[in-house]
C-alpha cells in the first residue's frame, strides 16, 4: 500500500500531490480580488474565518487563464498552519501510488522545471507529475515555473 | 507568612502551579526509578526537579518544603555521583519525602501554613539510609510543629504556637474567649465578601485569634458557606453578636469558652504531633487546590477562533436586524431579532472581554528575569548597579511577552554596557558610584508604556549627527532617535559603540514591526538614557475603521487615526509631484488610495468634488488618505495576512466582516514610511 495522491489537470497536463498535504477541496467561489496582489492571485477566499490565498496555477504555469466553469476546484493545502488555496481546472482522481513506480529522474515533463517536481509516474494511459506544490507558491512571483 | 500584597498572591498562585508540575514529574520519574533503579535519565531528572523545588519553595520563604527538596536533591546527587545506590528502603524513604511535599504544597494551597506538618521523621530517615549529614536539630524548632485539632463543635479550627501565645495573653488580660460560628445563606452569591464583613466588624472590636477559612487570602468562595471563629473580648456577648447583622448572615452561634474547653484547646497539640505524617500516605488523595488552571496557547487558540467566528455571526445578526427593520412587515419577529441581537451583541462583547483576559499575564513573568540578568551582567563588568522595578502587575497578551523578551532584554543590556559608567568614572562626575537602572510598566488608555531609564552618560548626540548626517537645523531631541533607524549601528567602526545605542536599530523593527508598537529615546548627555516603548493591549482586536475605496474595502486603527475630513479641491496645494491637504494649516502629504493600491491607472474616483480624507498620524509623520466612502467604525479580529497578498507590506493583517466581506487592514506606519521615503513618487 502506498500513499495517497490528489491528481488533478491544468490545461493538458496531470499533475499530483500527496493527500497528507490537502486540507480541503472546494468549489471556486466567493473569491474577493485583492490589490496589489500578484497576477497568478485570483484573490481571496473565507475558508471557515481564516483568509487565505488562492493561486491560479493556469496563470501561474503561464497558461491562459481560461473560463471557470462547474469543473474547477480550489484545492486548500497546508503546511505548518499556514494554508494556501489552488485553483485547478478539475480534481481526477485519489491514487494509491506505490513509492517504487515513481521515477525520481525528474525529467521536464509538460515543460517544468525539474525543481518543482518530485518525480513522474506513468499511470494507465497518463503521465502524471508529482508537484512540489508548495515550492510553487514560495517561489517568487517573478520567477518561471517552466522551463 | 508574609504575603500581604497582591504582587505577593499572584507570586504564590504562580509558585503553586509550578511546584503542581513539578511533583507530577517527579513522581513519573521515582515511579520509573522503581521500575528500573539505574535509569541515569530519570535520576537527573529528579535531581533537577527537587533542585527547582528547593530553590522555588526558599524564594517564597517556604522553609520546611525547601528543606525536604533540599535533602532530596543531595540524595540524589550522591546517587548520581555513584556514592549511593538507591536500595528499597532508601525508595521507600524517597517516596514518603515526597509524599510528604505534596502534603506540604496542598496545605499552602488551602491557605494553612507549612510548618503544621513535621518533617523530621522523614528527614532522618533520608539521612539514615542516604548517609547525609544532617543539619543540627535546632533547624526544627521543636514547638513550632505540631497541628492542632481543636475540641469538638471546632474541629476545623487548627491552632499554631503562636495562637496559644495569643489565648494566654489574652486570659491574663481577663479577657473571656469566644468561639462564634455563622452561616452565610445559600442564596448569598458570593459569600466572601460577607463573611469578610462581619470578620471585619470584630476585628474593629475584639481580638480575633483564628478563623476557619482563612479570611485575609481569600479562598475558593464555597468555603465560606460556614465560619468558625476564634476570639478573645471583653465585651458583653450580645455585643460581640450586633457584628453579625449582616444582610444574608444566618445562625450565629456564640460560645463562650470555659477552662475545660480552653485548656482541651491548648493540649491538643501534643497529641497530633505523631499523626501529622502518617496519615499522608496516598499521594493521589491530597489535592492541590489551584485558582488557576494551565490552558494550552494552542487551546487558548482554538477558543479565540471560535469568539472570532462568533462575532462575525453576531455582526451578521445586526446586520440582518436593520434589514428587516428597514421593512414594514412581521413586527413581532423584528422585536425578537432585536432582543436576541442586542442579548448576543452583550455576550459577545463579554465573551470576547473574558477570553482576552485568558491571554493576559502579568509582566512580572518578564521583568522577573532581569534582576539575576543585571547582578550577572554587572559583575561581568565591574560595575555597581541597582535595579528599580516597578509595575510587575500590568498585564498584557502573551504573545507580546513572547516578543518582547529580546528586545527589552537588550535595552537592559545597552543600559549596563554603554549607558553606566564605570565606578572611576562616575565619581569624576561627581554622580553617585551605584549607577541606577529602573523598568516600569503601565497601562495608559488602550496603551502599555515600558520604560527603561538609567542614570549613565547619555546618548552621545554629536556621534549620532555625524553618522546619520543630520542638519545642524534638527534638534538634539529627534537627532537621537536616529539610533532606531534601520542600519544605523552597524553602519561602520563597530569597535567604538558606546554612546550610539547599539542595536536599537534591530529592538526598533522588532517593536514596530512585530508588535506593531513605537518605541522612542531621551537622553542627557551625562545623566542618562531613557527608552520608552508603547504598545497596543492585543494584538489580535483592534477598532478600526471600516472604508470603501474602489470597490474594496479597508480597514484603519483607530489608534492610528487623527481626524476624518472633508477634502475639497481648495485644500489642496500641488508641489511638483506630490499633492499635500492642508490640515490645520499644516500641509500634509496627500495619498489618493486607489492609485496607491491600484496603480496610478486606476479610474480616479471622484476626484474635483469633495472627497473624504482619513487623516492618520504616525511618529514618522502625517498624510491624509482619500477614499470613496466611509463605511463603520468595528471591532476587527485580526487575522495574519499571507505574504502572496502583501508583497508591498500595505497590509498589517486581513478580517472576515459579518457578510464575509473580506477586509485588509491598512498598515499606516508602513503608508507613511514609504510617502517619507518618497516611495509613492508621481502617484
Amino acid at each position: 500500500m502506498g500513499e495517497k495522491y490528489v491528481v488533478f489537470q491544468i490545461g493538458e497536463g496531470n499533475y499530483s500531490i500527496p493527500l497528507e498535504e490537502v486540507f480541503q477541496i472546494i468549489r471556486y467561489e466567493n473569491v474577493t480580488g485583492v490589490p496589489t496582489a500578484p497576477t497568478f492571485v485570483d484573490g481571496v477566499i473565507n475558508v471557515g474565518g481564516d483568509v487565505i490565498p488562492v493561486v491560479n496555477l493556469r496563470t501561474r504555469f503561464s497558461l491562459e487563464r481560461g473560463e471557470v466553469t462547474r469543473k474547477n476546484r480550489v484545492i486548500i493545502v497546508q503546511k505548518q498552519e499556514v494554508r494556501y488555496g489552488v485553483l485547478v481546472d478539475s480534481v481526477r482522481e485519489i491514487l494509491d501510488l506505490d513509492q517504487d513506480s515513481v521515477a525520481s529522474e525528474a525529467a521536464s515533463v509538460f515543460g517544468m522545471k525539474s525543481e518543482f517536481v518530485r518525480g513522474i509516474v506513468k499511470i494507465r494511459d497518463y503521465l502524471l507529475v508529482l508537484l512540489d506544490i508548495f515550492r510553487v507558491l514560495s517561489t517568487a512571483p517573478e520567477v518561471s515555473i517552466k522551463e | 507568612m508574609a504575603f500581604t500584597g497582591l504582587d505577593d498572591k499572584k507570586l504564590l498562585r504562580a509558585f503553586l502551579e509550578e511546584a503542581e508540575e513539578l511533583l507530577e514529574k517527579l513522581n513519573e520519574n521515582l515511579l520509573e526509578l522503581e521500575k528500573d533503579s539505574g535509569n541515569p535519565d530519570s535520576i537527573n531528572e529528579v535531581f533537577r526537579l527537587t533542585h527547582s523545588l528547593k530553590s522555588e519553595s526558599a524564594l517564597l520563604g517556604f522553609n520546611h518544603l525547601s528543606e525536604l527538596a533540599h535533602r532530596l536533591e543531595d540524595v540524589f546527587d550522591r546517587i548520581r555521583g555513584e556514592n549511593l545506590t538507591l536500595s528499597r528502603p532508601l525508595m521507600d524513604a524517597i517516596f514518603s519525602a515526597s509524599d510528604l511535599i505534596h502534603e506540604i504544597i496542598s496545605r499552602i494551597s488551602a491557605g494553612q501554613i507549612e510548618t503544621q506538618i513535621d518533617t523530621r521523621a522523614v528527614l532522618g530517615e533520608l539521612k539514615q539510609l542516604a548517609g547525609l549529614e544532617l543539619p543540627g536539630p535546632s533547624q526544627q524548632p521543636l514547638e513550632a510543629e505540631a497541628a492542632v485539632s481543636a475540641a469538638p463543635g471546632s474541629a476545623e479550627l487548627t491552632l499554631q504556637p503562636f495562637h496559644r501565645l495569643q489565648i494566654s495573653e489574652a486570659l491574663e488580660r481577663g479577657e473571656k474567649l469566644f468561639l462564634l460560628s455563622l452561616k452565610v445563606a445559600e442564596e448569598a452569591e458570593i459569600k466572601y465578601p460577607r463573611a469578610y464583613l462581619v470578620f471585619n466588624n470584630l476585628e474593629l472590636i475584639t481580638n480575633v485569634i483564628q478563623t476557619v477559612p482563612n479570611m485575609t487570602v481569600p479562598q475558593d468562595d464555597r468555603l465560606y458557606e460556614r465560619i468558625v471563629i476564634l476570639l478573645s473580648s471583653d465585651l458583653p456577648e450580645d455585643q460581640i453578636l450586633a457584628t453579625c447583622a449582616v444582610d444574608l448572615i444566618e445562625e450565629p452561634e456564640l460560645e463562650v469558652l470555659n477552662r475545660s474547653r480552653i485548656d482541651e484547646l491548648m493540649r491538643q497539640g501534643d497529641r497530633v504531633e505523631q499523626t501529622a505524617i502518617r496519615t499522608s500516605r496516598p499521594t493521589g488523595s491530597a489535592r492541590i487546590e489551584s485558582a488557576s488552571v494551565r490552558v494550552g496557547t494552542e487551546k487558548l487558540n482554538e477558543i479565540w477562533q471560535l469568539v472570532g467566528e462568533l462575532t462575525i455571526y453576531k455582526a451578521q445578526l445586526t446586520q440582518l436586524h436593520d434589514r428587516l427593520s428597514r421593512r414594514r412587515e412581521n413586527e413581532s419577529i423584528k422585536g425578537e431579532v432585536e432582543r436576541a441581537s442586542d442579548s448576543l451583541e452583550r455576550i459577545t462583547a463579554e465573551m470576547q472581554q473574558a477570553i482576552m483576559g485568558t491571554r493576559m499575564v502579568p509582566i512580572a513573568i518578564l521583568f522577573n528575569k532581569f534582576p539575576r540578568l543585571v547582578r550577572d551582567l554587572s559583575r561581568k563588568l565591574g560595575k555597581n548597579v541597582e535595579l528599580e522595578i516597578q509595575g510587575k502587575d500590568t498585564e498584557i497578551d502573551r504573545t507580546i511577552v513572547e516578543v518582547l523578551s529580546d528586545p527589552l532584554t537588550h535595552i537592559i543590556r545597552n543600559s549596563l554596557d554603554h549607558g553606566l559608567e564605570d565606578p572611576e568614572e562616575r565619581k569624576k562626575a561627581n554622580k553617585p558610584e551605584v549607577g541606577r537602572i529602573s523598568v516600569s510598566a503601565q497601562q495608559q488608555g488602550g496603551k502599555i508604556v515600558i520604560e527603561v531609564a538609567d542614570d549613565g552618560r547619555g546618548l552621545d548626540v554629536a556621534k549620532i549627527r555625524k553618522k546619520a548626517g543630520i542638519d545642524s537645523d534638527i534638534s538634539d531631541e529627534e537627532a537621537v532617535q536616529n539610533i532606531f533607524s534601520p542600519g544605523f549601528s552597524t553602519k561602520e567602526d563597530v569597535t567604538d559603540l558606546s554612546g550610539r545605542g547599539v542595536g536599537m536599530d534591530v529592538v526598533a523593527t522588532r517593536i514596530r514591526e512585530d508588535l506593531k508598537g513605537e518605541v522612542e529615546v531621551r537622553s542627557v548627555t551625562g545623566g542618562g538614557t531613557m527608552i520608552r516603548i508603547l504598545l497596543p493591549l492585543t494584538l489580535t482586536i483592534l477598532h478600526s475603521l471600516v472604508i470603501s475605496c474602489a470597490g474594496y474595502y479597508y480597514a484603519i486603527p483607530v489608534q492610528d487615526i487623527k481626524e476624518t475630513v472633508k477634502v475639497t479641491e481648495q485644500n489642496i496645494s500641488i508641489e511638483g509631484e506630490n499633492e499635500y491637504y492642508d490640515y490645520e494649516g499644516q500641509k500634509v502629504a496627500l495619498l489618493r488610495l486607489d492609485s496607491v493600491l491600484l496603480g496610478p491607472s486606476a479610474e480616479p474616483s471622484s476626484r474635483g468634488q469633495e472627497t473624504n480624507g482619513v487623516v492618520v498620524a504616525q511618529r514618522r509623520g502625517t498624510a491624509c488618505l482619500l477614499v470613496d466612502e466611509l463605511v463603520e467604525e468595528e471591532d476587527l479580529v485580526i487575522k495574519p495576512i499571507s505574504d502572496l497578498l502583501n508583497h508591498r507590506r500595505l497590509f498589517s493583517g486581513v478580517t472576515v466582516l459579518g457578510d464575509g466581506r473580506i477586509i485588509f487592514i491598512l498598515d499606516t506606519a508602513r503608508i507613511i514610511e514609504i510617502i517619507e521615503s518618497g516611495g509613492f513618487d508621481g502617484v
